[in-house]
């Protein structure tokens, strides 16, 4: 029962904790900027239909604007992570298959796996958000740079939110 | 057709995902930095209790350096005093300004995207409208581009996407003020003729024609002389007056002669 909600609890609680803390948390004059939303995104189960996951990323995206003055940039490199996410996972996925095909967790797939998967995706999304934010040339390079800076904040703290998820189920 | 029919069944997902980014996308650059309407009114209502909680905290974090930044704005503020005693003409508008100058704390601001925003804790009660300018320490910092019941949205400067008419030095010549999107502090002044002389602690100041701001409040000063360029115009750096990355309270201004001079231009057959 609760590993069939988890995935909802997990989008939800990741998209909450984006607007009301997350947001507010730019470092370094804009360069660490983290999107912690992506977590519940990147944890949908991998057997989800990629029209499922497609509409959902969109859907996360849309409301995260609605909320935080977005204007369409986080729908737009959502649906674009969402788009990803089936590709990434065929390319990550190992040549017997994978062996358990609910969310793709830390715990169920390895440190390697889920770091390479997470960094692959949330850079996708970033590098998407940060090139239309920009929105000239002349400001692409430095965005690339921020968006690739975003990322390794965003992966330490899908990392941090893993460990303490992990500790805590551990102790049940 | 049945060969049409499962093509597009075979490439849906890069359809629907074409025509949801397509729908993102008209979403983003139909606002283009500017986010109008309903919904930032809405979002604004929604999000202002919270961006209080944010804002009070954050407060307590910087509360020596607004310490400091309220007793340069006194000086500033005592210094204007006395020169307006001394010469009325200093600061033309002012009598304009004292009668609509309306305060108000920011809430919330960003100065690491290109295009920033302020959220300030004062909206359409207090009298704040789109269309008004906002100040800090008497620096121009933006405008106003939408207002709910209690917060507003000013753009400020350091926007990609905003153009600002600015004169270089009382009686010079008027200019385009741009920010190019990098350092928040830094902005830049085009059109300047070639051969105007410019030294480096110049000041460049409103120039009152886009009806946002009255003429001869400050944007900043000249920063460094700009190097030989061709051409007829040159391209100036400036300092913005207004500390964006420390920005606290600020003051809106209701430049009512601009309605006035608006009611005249609409009167125009």
């Amino acid at each position: 029962m609760i590993s069939s909600i988890a995935p909802y609890l997990t989008l939800i609680f990741a998209w909450i904790l984006q607007v009301l803390c997350f947001q507010y948390l730019v470092l370094g004059n804009g360069w660490f900027l983290p999107t912690f939303h992506l977590y519940g995104l990147v944890l949908l189960p991998l057997t989800w239909s990629p029209l499922s996951v497609l509409l959902i990323c969109g859907l996360t995206g849309a409301l995260l604007d609605a909320t935080t003055l977005g204007s369409g940039v986080f729908t737009s490199s959502a649906l674009f992570l969402g788009f990803c996410i089936p590709g990434v996972n065929r390319l990550l996925m190992p040549r017997e298959g994978y062996e358990t095909l609910g969310q793709g967790t830390l715990q169920t797939h390895g440190f390697q796996w889920f770091s390479t998967r997470s960094l692959l995706l949330v850079s996708a999304h970033n590098l998407w958000m940060f090139s239309l934010e920009a929105g000239r040339w002349g400001l692409l390079l430095e965005g690339c740079g921020k968006a690739l800076t975003s990322a390794l904040l965003t992966w330490g703290l899908f990392l941090t939110a893993s460990y303490v998820t992990q500790s805590k189920r551990r102790k049940r | 057709m049945n060969n049409l029919w499962k093509l597009l069944v075979r490439h849906h997902l890069i359809l629907i995902f074409l025509v949801c980014q397509g729908f993102a996308l008209a979403w983003f650059f139909s606002s283009h930095g500017y986010p109008r309407g309903q919904w930032v009114r809405a979002s604004l209502s929604v999000n202002s209790t919270w961006n209080g909680y944010i804002s009070d905290m954050s407060q307590l974090t910087g509360l020596a350096h607004q310490n400091e930044q309220l007793l340069l704005e006194n000086a500033q503020l005592r210094s204007d005093l006395l020169k307006s005693v001394e010469n009325k003409s200093v600061i033309s508008t002012d009598s304009q300004l004292r009668r609509a100058i309306i305060p108000a704390e920011v809430i919330r601001s960003s100065t690491h995207l290109s295009s920033n925003y302020l959220i300030i804790n004062k909206g359409s009660d207090d009298g704040v409208l789109a269309g008004q300018g906002g100040l800090s320490a008497g620096f121009v910092i933006g405008k106003v581009v939408e207002a709910s019941t209690n917060n507003a949205l000013v753009l400020p400067l350091i926007h990609t996407d905003m153009e600002w008419s600015a004169r270089l030095g009382k009686l010079g010549p008027v200019g385009r003020l741009l920010w190019d999107g990098q350092n928040p502090q830094l902005a830049y002044m085009e059109d300047v003729p070639r051969s105007m002389p410019i030294a480096t602690g110049d000041t460049v100041f409103t120039s009152g024609f886009q009806g946002i701001f009255p003429p001869g409040l400050i944007f900043g000063f000249i920063s460094s002389a700009p190097p030989e360029q061709d051409g007829e115009f040159q391209r100036i750096q400036l300092e913005l007056g207004a500390p964006f990355r420390s920005l606290r309270y600020i003051h809106i201004v209701d430049n009512r002669a601009s309605a006035e001079i608006d009611h005249l231009m609409n009167s125009i057959p």
